[in-house]
């Protein structure tokens, strides 16, 4: 289902962003790309992360213990003589809940638990007695909670779509290196530049969230990881691919560039794919991994069906963000092209 | 609100978030109206240029 939703996402990408050449004007590219991101923002960020009592008890084990999200389902709630809530979640199981001073009254939890299903804000006092901080009516999507990542888990959203779109424009990169090649056509030579160099600005994005999300996850910005090295011997490759660009003027040296993106595509290739997956590495799918990661696990449960669409939604919005912005600096670079050449 | 917002701090990324994104999309929209524009100005140039030339059949 996941894959389905994956490819449809990037389908609908593919023919809005390349639809009659990319060179085209398309306002319904651009549009559908502010759409599908500004949807995407909104899926991954507004849904609460709920879990269960006993994902709170590990998230108090824990290096970072924060309160969590429980979801309570109706009936799951009755008042005790002690004026105790005594609750159950959704899973079944059962606690004590204590408010403290900040909370609203535990009766009007109680007469709201009658309409509509509880999101309880709780952190444990022990493993059955939990401290209401807060309490809500449960929203339509809810993002399940990943023990010990928590908040941290909606960089999937993110990190990933825009490491995909930086590997995707290098391969590009390198098709239309291949027809400049074959036709001589500055039009090509002018989207493969644009393509490199936007597929070197999302990696840098991919990147740098990434390390962020390590910083608070792994405890550094750098960690000597497998894929942080390759992806960084990538960024220089593709350095490298620029300086090269600078210093050329004749048509003779374009072609030399253009080569030079061919090969780098297959070291994009290798770097992203291949030398990750075969050595150790602290990202999801290395050699010592036992499972390939949420995104690309055949395992249904490994990704829930919400953050699936809201993934596919964020993939298709980066492709077609990408195609957007590819058509923008190709055409830039065309007027340059046309430009220099009347004055010269 | 700022009580709400205090309560529940992701949505103060989410609006963050998403007033920086519009502000790169209205800035992408504006390059692709002036690059629109620049095109259209050096089509009407050459297009000037090439009915003021004197061709053999006007001689």
């Amino acid at each position: 289902m996941k894959f389905v939703l994956y490819i449809a996402g990037l389908a609908i990408a593919l023919v809005l962003g390349f639809r009659g050449g990319i060179l085209r004007r398309n306002k319904w590219r651009a549009f559908c790309a502010i759409l599908l991101i500004s949807t995407g923002i909104i899926g991954a960020l507004y849904p609460p992360i709920v879990g269960t009592f006993r994902d709170a008890i590990i998230e108090m084990r824990g290096n970072n213990p924060a309160p969590i999200y429980v979801l309570v389902p109706r009936g799951g709630i009755r008042l005790d003589a002690d004026s105790m809530l005594k609750v159950q979640d959704v899973t079944g199981a059962r606690v004590t809940i204590q408010s403290n001073e900040r909370s609203v009254d535990i009766k009007t939890v109680m007469a709201k638990s009658k309409q509509n299903k509880q999101l309880f804000l709780v952190t444990p006092v022990s493993h059955d007695i939990f401290r209401l901080i807060q309490h809500t009516t449960a929203p339509m999507t809810m993002l399940p909670h990943i023990p010990n990542l928590g908040e941290r888990a909606r960089i999937l959203f993110f990190h990933v779509p825009a490491a995909w779109t930086g590997f995707f424009a290098y391969v590009i990169t390198m098709l239309f290196s291949i027809r400049y090649l074959k036709n001589h056509r500055i039009e090509d030579d002018a989207v493969a530049v644009a393509s490199a160099s936007i597929g070197t600005l999302f990696t840098v994005i991919a990147y740098i969230s990434g390390a962020i999300w390590a910083k608070f996850n792994w405890g550094n910005f750098f960690n000597w990881d497998t894929r942080e090295l390759s992806v960084l011997l990538l960024l220089a490759i593709y350095a490298a691919y620029f300086v090269l660009r600078l210093n050329i003027s004749s048509q003779a040296k374009k072609r030399v560039a253009a080569t030079y993106a061919i090969v780098a595509a297959v070291a994009a290739l290798f770097l992203i794919f291949i030398v990750p997956r075969i050595t150790p590495s602290l990202h999801p799918g290395s050699r010592d991994d036992s499972n390939i990661g949420p995104i690309l696990s055949p395992e249904q449960d490994a990704l829930d069906t919400t953050k699936a669409i809201i993934f596919s939604i964020m993939l298709s919005g980066f492709t077609l963000l990408y195609t957007w912005m590819l058509n923008l600096t190709a055409r830039y670079k065309l007027i340059q092209h046309q430009l220099d050449g009347d004055t010269q | 609100m700022i009580e709400y917002l205090a309560q529940h701090p992701h949505l103060v990324v989410l609006i963050v978030t998403i007033l920086v994104w519009l502000g790169i999309a209205l800035f992408l929209w504006q390059l692709n109206k002036r690059i629109d524009h620049l095109e259209n100005a050096i089509t009407q140039r050459k297009l000037t240029n090439s009915s003021s030339t004197p061709t053999q059949t006007s001689l």
